[in-house]
């Protein structure tokens, strides 16, 4: 009773429509993690990138604590993905390909953002309040996030005043330009969002599925890797284990964070008949990847950060005995 | 079609059309460079006056409001073009394309963009690992983009059709 009456009070607190006097950018930042967890919406974005325009519908339903979730392509072939508390379904029809992974961050994902972390992000990141605007018919708070050297990228967000909800984001380059950019067009919040909003145009059976067939069992850690350095501001928050659903090896799965910006580290031993492996870097938009092996194992560091940060952290990574 | 292969100039005009279609879908973006803006709004000051369709050819028959006319219009395309060129970082184009007797960085006209492609250089074999990898990695991403769509927005954006 007094966590519902506490639960309550916090939720007052967080969604109050009128500007909070002495509002920071801390609180901003935190009212905007609150509203991602637990506020049900339905909507439309646009996200621009390299030359492109794509638009998007999403549907984020929280019942009970349980979250599900469905983005949809509104151009060209019918792409989308599905998450609901334990999996995640990707939809490439273009491909005839799907992929298919259980949830791991459910239990041990992104830490929460506490007033401890907010004060860790003053390391790596200028935090400033901007001005006030209009995003998708709603009143936005602009909150400017300035990293402060090449490791990460910098952002701006909009966030609803009423909500806490993130409408607008510029992931913002060197350069102080935006390189990428999600904003919502039009957005509802509900409390209950209709079934159908979550059911796939493609039949599962006209895809070729990647990923896990079933449940991965946890597997005994592949203990001793580690980043034996880290860009300023970086530090571990996840380490997870599991078998590698088709070679049932062990794949060790090391996530470093700055408090947003967060780097995946894979470490999965080569086997016969492997393919080549990657070696060096690579990207997909903001999104950049560095591939090595060390001792008969693939190291694999993916993050939306750039190239640098991926090649730092994916060259540190070592075993230690 | 048989004429495009031998008529350079039905080929521009054919080219021309792709590129002012592709604007109207919205496939079409430019790069910034600003001195582009100047050579469409010099270049639309030129244009004859046939060009401009309904009220506006009748308007444009008055000498004194073709500048006018031609300036409104040249600003509502610098407009838009200060406005894309000002959103984003690019590189700088390598190559130009023709529009309308204006230079105008490369387009995606009937050309795929080298940066718009999943995981480039990549096996498929690796390409694929990398997408689970991906999709993985999403779930760890809450802060940095609208509670991790934007990993997904990208996994659904950069899907380069067959």
């Amino acid at each position: 009773m007094f966590k519902d009456v506490l639960f309550a009070a916090v939720l007052g607190v967080f969604s109050t429509s009128t500007a909070i006097a002495g509002d920071t950018a801390q609180s901003w930042l935190m009212r905007m993690h609150h509203a991602a967890k637990t506020v049900s919406y339905e909507g439309i974005f646009v996200y621009l990138h390299d030359n492109r325009i794509e638009t998007m519908q999403v549907a984020h339903e929280l019942v009970k604590g349980v979250h599900r979730e469905r983005l949809f392509s509104l151009n060209g072939e019918a792409r989308e993905i599905i998450r609901d508390k334990d999996q995640v379904w990707c939809y490439l029809p273009n491909r005839k390909m799907g992929v298919h992974e259980y949830r791991r961050a459910s239990t041990s994902g992104f830490p929460a953002v506490l007033a401890e972390r907010i004060d860790m992000l003053k390391e790596s990141y200028d935090l400033n309040l901007g001005s006030q605007d209009r995003i998708a018919g709603r009143p936005v708070q602009l909150l400017v996030v300035k990293p402060k050297d090449e490791f990460r990228y910098g952002y701006r967000f909009w966030i609803d005043t009423e909500h806490g909800l993130l409408l607008k984001v510029d992931l913002v380059g060197q350069k102080g330009r935006a390189i990428e950019q999600y904003m919502f067009t039009h957005i509802t919040v509900k409390s209950k969002i209709d079934n159908t909003q979550f059911m796939p145009v493609t039949p599962k059976a006209n895809l070729v599925w990647h990923g896990d067939e079933k449940k991965p069992p946890s597997a005994s850690s592949l203990s001793g890797w580690v980043a034996q350095k880290l860009p300023k501001g970086y530090r571990l928050t996840s380490k997870t284990s599991r078998l590698q659903p088709v070679k049932k090896v062990p794949l060790e799965h090391l996530v470093y964070s700055d408090g947003i910006s967060a780097v995946s580290v894979f470490i999965e031993k080569l086997q016969p008949g492997d393919t080549q492996p990657m070696l060096g870097l690579s990207h997909m938009g903001a999104v950049n990847a560095f591939g090595r092996v060390l001792d008969g194992y693939q190291i694999t560091a993916v993050g939306e950060v750039p190239a640098v940060t991926v090649d730092y952290i994916g060259r540190a990574v070592v075993h230690k005995n | 079609m048989n004429q495009l292969k031998t008529d350079e100039s039905a080929r521009q005009t054919w080219h021309r059309y792709q590129i002012i279609g592709a604007v109207i879908r919205n496939d079409l973006w430019v790069s910034g460079d600003p001195q582009w803006v100047d050579r469409v709004r010099a270049q639309i000051e030129k244009e004859p006056t046939c060009l401009a369709p309904g009220r506006l050819r009748s308007l444009a028959a008055h000498r004194f409001l073709k500048p006018v006319i031609g300036l409104a219009v040249a600003a509502s395309v610098a407009t838009v073009a200060i406005f894309v060129a000002q959103q984003f970082e690019w590189t700088p184009p390598t190559s130009v394309s023709q529009v309308a007797g204006v230079s105008i960085p490369n387009t995606n006209v009937d050309a795929d963009y080298p940066d718009a492609t999943r995981w480039n250089t990549l096996s498929p074999d690796m390409e694929n690992k990398l997408n689970v990898y991906l999709v993985e990695h999403g779930e760890f991403t809450s802060m940095s983009g609208m509670n991790g769509l934007s990993t997904y927005a990208k996994f659904v954006s950069y899907d380069t059709a067959p």
